[in-house]
């Protein structure tokens, strides 16, 4: 049969196809320096923009390239406070990232485990998890974020908390729609057989089937968390201003944008685009690399 | 003759649909004893994978066990809680099914699999799990078994996945096996040395099976009895000898006549005229008298099953019992 076409795990052949196209793969790259920078941001900034002693308020609103009192360069300039833009755009990156990432992930668990539950059992069970994510789904999602940080005051913790809110029904409606397929395939009849528990049929055996949607989707999400959560902040609502984000620092320069001190907000915008952006298109590709349909 | 494992009484499934009312199975009853393999003959259609699904309590809505009851040693399976009837499952009774590419999980390794049905009824240390699957790989005939284990459905042939669905099925070394036509999707050559290596084991452990096929030669080779199955019901049943050489219904005539190695050469295949009934649309009385050659007056109603011989039944007005 056709046994000796795909011999190879089926993840590694999405990640050979993957690799097929050259965008998705700089893509990849981009986004693999994005993480890598916000990671290490601590040791890859010039300077540590919360330590009120390195910042020299003379240098306030440098344009890019000007030459710090103490001796090195400000490549893309200084805000307001004289931080220097790059590392407060590193450390920006790096609150932006985790509140994305850590959002996705807690609204995938919950939406993975309800979605499951949902598709697995039926009945009023499905129709009471399924009428509460449509019930979540007809809202705009920064209008709930929104509702939610104004009772809830701000912070990094509600932040989060108001970004799973409005995830986890996205990922909740996909894995039951997986779910519903492959609970009527003849492995898990066999896995019945068996003797398995329910738990583990669930979440050991059909679990692991439904999760190629779950990653295009949750490349998506983090995203469009990333974005949500920079126009929370944009917005005023958002982090602290103890812990500013990609959002709040092009927040904190569109006043001086009129006046032609352009870098404050530009820079830290060009970034949260790029990394949208990039993690859009490794999305799209996954996509395109773990749909079956498309698959030749 | 010793107690049975499996004692199915006026077994009635039943699929509610809105193209009527559907008896798949239709007052099964079959008895299967201690070591002992019934093989459960008919065409596709004929409920003979129900009857294993409903023993495996594994009928799925619209369908439902409306009417008798399935005693496997002495306990009623339709009236088990579904934590009972888990416990059962995969430990006492196990299942082989059809398609081996189908039935194992295609994104798990062998090995989680099989320790999968291990941790489910036993608290069993890694170490041992591992040795344990390794034992039953290997007792099925499976080349280099530590390999095997780590690898995944997909690398494996079809050969060797089956092998693998009947090791796992084994591996808590249950006192009744369904298998569901297990050699049905593999060449011929492979089937023989499945059949070999599952009669073998089979045999050492004094396992019963229920083995469902289409295949009356691949059933003639391994059964000790035979259960033949037409329309939901069970037309005849009895020692496999006797059905195969002397069948005395005319469902059974007309499938032993029709297999090709029976025909005389250049002679054109004997065939049972027209097609099994749909399930909604059953004849009154015998579901077979419309394409039954020997049908008369009393075959359009309700056939009782005859005793014919010590352990032979049918169910048919006019048994005659035929020599081939």
């Amino acid at each position: 049969m056709t046994d000796w076409i795909n011999y190879d795990h089926p993840w590694r052949l999405a990640w050979r196809r993957y690799r097929q196209s050259p965008f998705a793969w700089i893509a990849l790259i981009v986004c693999s320096i994005i993480v890598f920078a916000a990671l290490f941001a601590p040791w890859l900034a010039p300077q540590d923009p919360y330590d009120l002693n390195v910042i020299d308020f003379f240098d306030a609103k440098l344009p890019p390239g000007s030459p710090s009192q103490s001796g090195f360069i400000y490549w893309l300039g200084t805000d307001g406070q004289g931080r220097d833009m790059l590392s407060a755009m590193l450390y920006g990156l790096r609150i932006s990232l985790f509140v994305g990432v850590l959002s996705g992930l807690v609204a995938i668990l919950i939406g993975m485990t309800l979605g499951m539950i949902a598709a697995y059992f039926g009945g009023w069970i499905d129709a009471l998890i399924m009428r509460i994510v449509d019930f979540m789904l007809g809202f705009p999602t920064i209008l709930v974020a929104l509702m939610l940080l104004a009772i809830l005051g701000q912070g990094v913790d509600k932040v989060i908390f108001a970004l799973i809110l409005v995830q986890w029904a996205y990922f909740a409606r996909a894995v039951r729609s997986t779910a519903l397929v492959e609970r009527e395939k003849e492995y898990v009849e066999a896995a019945h057989s068996l003797g398995l528990s329910p738990q583990r049929i669930m979440f050991i055996h059909i679990m692991p089937n439904c999760l190629a949607p779950v990653i295009v989707l949750g490349t998506m999400q983090v995203a469009s968390a990333i974005s949500t959560e920079a126009t929370l902040s944009f917005l005023g609502l958002g982090l602290p201003i103890t812990e500013p984000s990609l959002g709040l620092l092009i927040s904190n320069g569109y006043s001086n944008m009129l006046s032609g001190r352009y870098w404050i907000s530009l820079y830290p915008g060009l970034l949260l685009l790029l990394t949208v952006f990039s993690i859009n298109v490794v999305g799209d590709r996954l996509r395109d690399v773990l749909n079956p349909r498309l698959s030749r | 003759m010793n107690k049975p494992v499996l004692e199915i009484q006026n077994l009635t499934t039943r699929f509610e649909s809105e193209q009527g009312i559907a008896n798949a199975l239709d007052g099964v009853s079959l008895q299967i004893h201690e070591g002992e393999v019934v093989g459960l003959v008919g065409e596709s259609g004929s409920g003979k994978s129900m009857t294993g699904y409903s023993i495996m309590r594994l009928v799925e809505h619209p369908g439902s066990i409306v009417n008798g009851s399935i005693l496997y040693r002495g306990r009623n399976l339709c009236s088990l809680s579904p934590e009972e009837l888990r416990k059962l499952r995969g430990d006492r009774i196990a299942m082989i099914f059809q398609d081996p590419m189908m039935s194992l999980n295609p994104v798990l390794r062998i090995d989680t699999q099989l320790s999968e049905t291990l941790k489910a009824h036993r608290s069993i240390q890694k170490y041992d799990a591992n040795r344990r699957a390794l034992e039953i790989l290997h007792a099925m005939g499976i080349p280099s078994p530590e390999i095997r284990l780590r690898q995944y459905p997909h690398e494996l042939s079809g050969g060797m996945r089956q092998r693998i669905a009947i090791a796992i099925a084994l591996l808590l070394e249950p006192d009744l096996i369904i298998a569901d036509e297990p050699t049905t999707a593999l060449d011929v050559t492979i089937q023989a040395q499945i059949i070999h290596e599952f009669q073998t084991l089979i045999e050492v452990r004094g396992t019963s099976v229920l083995w469902i096929t289409h295949d009356l030669a691949v059933a003639s080779t391994l059964a000790d009895r035979l259960a033949i199955m037409y329309s939901g019901q069970i037309m005849e049943q009895g020692p496999a000898v006797e059905i195969l050489s002397k069948p005395a219904h005319p469902y059974t005539q007309g499938l032993l006549r029709s297999i090709p190695s029976h025909n005389e050469r250049g002679k054109p295949l004997a065939q049972i005229r027209g097609s099994a009934p749909a399930l909604t649309q059953l004849p009154p009385g015998c579901p077979f008298s419309p394409r039954c050659e020997q049908a008369k007056s009393l075959c359009s109603s309700p056939v009782p099953t005859n005793q014919i011989g010590i352990s032979r039944s049918t169910r048919c007005h006019y048994p005659t019992v035929q020599t081939l």
